[in-house]
């Protein structure tokens, strides 16, 4: 197993450098372009969801486990955890900007957790297999 | 990847013609917004976004994408995305907001 780290500070012109080392680290080890464009989307829109719902949290962690045949990828913060959940669909006609982002996480990866603490921040774990 | 934007007025096709180059994202959401607000306010007319150099779209610039349509249907106008990269394709096509622009290769 191998392991990469990134901290970032909780700020929308950071969440790109997220992005970056999490494609970076899927593109070396052999996952395919659509695959990597999907690692792509759902990180920044765990992050995005950092930075629009914790800004209680200073940073952004962003933590990654490569091996065997999947990459799996926490986003954590320090903020005050808080109730999401995953949307069941979008209605466009209703959409004001909240949960299409954990909606397109849940399309593009294979598995997906989100932990609220009490008090210890929110944690999403993505996991993509090869 | 920064985001570069140009755009003109056809004559020939009446409407607003855009080559978005780069990410629209969290970061760059608000500055495209400002600047098809910008164009729609000088003249309400369809906007045709050329997305062969866009490289990435992500939930915030999809619904900045959705207000700018919601103004544009007010007056029978449209957003039409051309040509857009695979990943991005796949992204409007899951989300189904395929349905709510129009999304072509030309």
């Amino acid at each position: 197993m191998d392991f990469f780290s990134l901290t970032i500070p909780n700020k929308k012109e950071f969440v790109s450098a997220a992005r970056l080392l999490a494609t970076s680290v899927a593109g070396l080890s052999g996952f395919d372009v659509e695959s990597i464009e999907d690692i792509r989307m759902a990180v920044g829109e765990a992050c995005n969801n950092v930075v629009v719902h914790s800004r209680d949290s200073y940073k952004i962690d962003l933590e990654i486990e490569l091996g065997g045949d999947q990459i799996k990828i926490s986003v954590v913060d320090s903020g005050i955890g808080f109730e999401r959940h995953l949307a069941d669909g979008i209605d466009p006609d209703k959409y004001e900007g909240s949960g299409l982002g954990l909606f397109i996480i849940d399309a593009v990866m294979d598995d997906v957790e989100i932990h609220c603490g009490d008090d210890n921040g929110t944690i999403i774990t993505m996991t993509k297999k090869r | 990847m920064a985001l570069k934007v140009r755009s003109l007025f056809s004559e020939r096709n009446d409407r607003w013609e855009v080559k978005v180059i780069g990410e629209v994202d969290i970061d760059s959401a608000d500055e495209l917004k400002l600047k098809l607000v910008d164009l729609l306010m000088e003249k309400n007319r369809s906007v045709f976004i050329n997305a062969e150099d866009m490289d990435y779209i992500d939930s915030t610039g999809l619904g900045m994408l959705i207000g700018i349509v919601k103004r544009l249907k007010a007056e029978d106008n449209d957003l039409i995305i051309v040509n857009p990269k695979p990943g991005i394709l796949k992204l409007l096509t899951i989300t189904g907001l395929d349905k709510v622009f129009t999304v072509r290769e030309e």
